[in-house]
């Protein structure tokens, strides 16, 4: 076989390893495009916290009898309208309606806005779930044992917890509380105890917390169970957390990650205004547990393939200028790989709108298999007698580069 | 020479003795023979000396058993504790003695456990809203108890 064919060959043969890397890469970029946040769509800081509600509030009104009171009370009219069985049952206290838990609250109003709303004159807040004959809040301390994690999915951002609930108080707390949990979805809410001052739960449910994907595969996790009550205000109930009683069970592990800290913490809240007057603060405890991704196994996974992919390729320098197809095949075909790693890598992670590390260190790999290829290309372009000043040059600067560039990827 | 395990490397050698001093929480027997003599304890301790919160629940057969079944609440008492090999193969360090009360750790004993926190107020405009307890020894807790560095 002449050159001029050998040479063509090896062109054609390295143009279609290119155009089979771009299409691989344009269909990555486009995954991550579709991370960005859309126009005009306004990115919540909190989504968890503020989308889950209603779910939330669905399955606590599945899971306990006489807590509808949230929704009914946030749909009077659908109600009033709906419910023939209802009419002519206004008095107060009367009928189902003393199964909301809210119920003595709305009966103490002193007045109607003009809107509709029952209002209260005196006390420091208008909103008809304010009981201002309450007297002191009783103060609760939330305590919380959390005896197993399971499930963890990064990608959805998903968890199965099971934990003990438990409220202290040293006065009787007020009746008919209504436990609901912002982010995430319960699915069993056993009570095991249910005293005035002395209650226990047993909790089985999915969470959801947005996993934070910066310093993947190195990255650190929190997970957030967050429990409010949302029939009672501030003004009778203030939530604590129990820091005695705040921990996890004996052994207790998540296959995977490194158990890190737990935090506890409360919170006072009000919620953009539903209806006329809606001004109540409402508790909020919210545990968190921070966990980290075992490095061993990060840079088993992601570092070691990436490197082994750069240092295959900078082989190929030391091919030389006689051995061109041998030179070419240690590029072309490393990039092709680089990128399906890649494409395996962002698989297991949600798509993000921002550069993980492991995106950072695949750049890296991109930029050194593309100057191991332009140094290949330069013998193509350049005369015959100076292969020998293009071969001693790129085997020099190439792995040099290559070095400081990974270096950078790595720290940055 | 063997080869050490990955996990192992940094870490002292299994057989390293360590001494402390803890305080008793509580006193379990869990089973006792026909004559009424305990044949398995839990003994539940609270470690001192090492910055945060060291908890350790350690079950013992007999003798220890009734031996420390002795020891009454909140009484101060010298621990001893050796590094060895758990059954997955894992380093950990194990109670073999309370004062006078030997003990000798069995490697397929699943109850015994210890836990670990440090906790610290977490302040939102210097008020303290809640706590932040970490969970994985500190640097100041290994260098106050060494054996914690595994």
């Amino acid at each position: 076989m002449g050159r001029p064919a050998q040479k063509k060959r090896l062109t054609t043969f390295s143009i279609l390893c290119l155009a089979l890397s771009a299409l691989l890469g344009l269909f990555l970029l486009s995954r991550r495009l579709e991370a960005q946040p859309k126009k005009g769509v306004p990115v919540a800081t909190t989504p968890a916290a503020e989308k889950l509600p209603v779910d939330a509030k669905a399955d606590a009104v599945a899971k306990s009898k006489g807590d509808a009171g949230a929704d009914a009370a946030a749909e009077p009219d659908k109600k009033a309208g709906g419910d023939d069985d209802k009419k002519g049952d206004d008095k107060k206290g009367g009928g189902d309606d003393d199964k909301l838990p809210a119920e003595d609250a709305l009966n103490n109003a002193s007045g109607l806005s003009p809107a509709g709303v029952p209002i209260h004159d005196k006390g420091k807040f208008k909103s008809p779930f304010a009981n201002p004959d309450f007297g002191k809040p009783v103060e609760v301390k939330v305590g919380m044992l959390i005896t197993d994690i399971s499930q963890y999915d990064i990608k959805e951002g998903t968890f199965e917890a099971t934990f003990y609930l438990s409220l202290t108080s040293k006065t009787p707390m007020p009746k008919k509380l209504n436990l609901v949990f912002p982010t995430g979805k319960v699915e069993a809410l056993d009570p095991l105890a249910d005293r005035p001052t002395f209650k226990l739960y047993r909790v089985n449910g999915t969470f959801k917390s947005p996993p934070d994907l910066r310093k993947y595969p190195f990255d650190s996790q929190e997970l957030t169970i967050e429990v409010e009550e949302n029939s009672k205000g501030v003004d009778q109930l203030k939530l604590y957390a129990d820091e005695e009683h705040t921990r996890f069970d004996a052994n207790f592990q998540i296959a995977g990650w490194d158990l890190k800290y737990l935090e506890a913490r409360s919170l006072s809240r009000d919620l953009p205004a539903r209806f006329e007057n809606d001004d109540l603060y409402y508790g909020r405890f919210i545990c968190r547990i921070g966990i980290a991704r075992f490095g061993t196994s990060a840079i088993f996974s992601v570092f070691v393939p990436a490197f082994v992919i750069v240092i295959i390729g900078l082989l190929a320098m030391w091919v030389t200028p006689d051995e061109m197809e041998v030179r070419s095949n240690g590029g072309a075909p490393m990039l092709a790989g680089a990128v399906l790693f890649h494409f395996s890598l962002i698989q297991s992670i949600p798509a993000t709108a921002y550069l993980t590390r492991a995106d950072k260190l695949m750049i890296g790999v991109y930029m050194s298999l593309l100057m191991n290829m332009i140094s290949t290309w330069c013998f193509f372009l350049v005369d015959e007698d100076k292969h020998d000043k293009v071969f001693k040059i790129a085997r020099v600067l190439v792995p040099t580069l290559t070095t400081i560039l990974m270096v950078v990827v790595c720290v940055v | 020479m063997t080869a050490k395990p990955l996990g192992f490397s940094a870490c002292e050698s299994p057989g390293k003795v360590h001494e402390g001093k803890a305080k008793v929480v509580r006193t379990y027997v869990n089973r006792r023979d026909d004559k009424g003599e305990p044949l398995v304890t839990d003994v539940e301790l609270s470690l001192e000396g090492c910055q945060g919160e060291l908890r350790m629940v350690a079950r013992g057969g007999a003798p220890f058993a009734g031996c420390v079944a002795k020891k009454s609440n909140a009484s101060s008492v010298s621990v001893k504790m050796q590094s060895g090999r758990t059954r997955d193969g894992h380093l950990a360090t194990r109670l073999v003695a309370i004062d006078e009360c030997v003990r000798d750790p069995d490697p397929s004993d699943s109850r015994s456990f210890e836990a670990f926190r440090a906790c610290t107020p977490v302040m939102t405009d210097e008020v303290a809203v809640g706590f932040r307890c970490e969970v994985a020894p500190t640097d100041e807790a290994k260098a106050a108890c060494p054996w914690l560095a595994r």
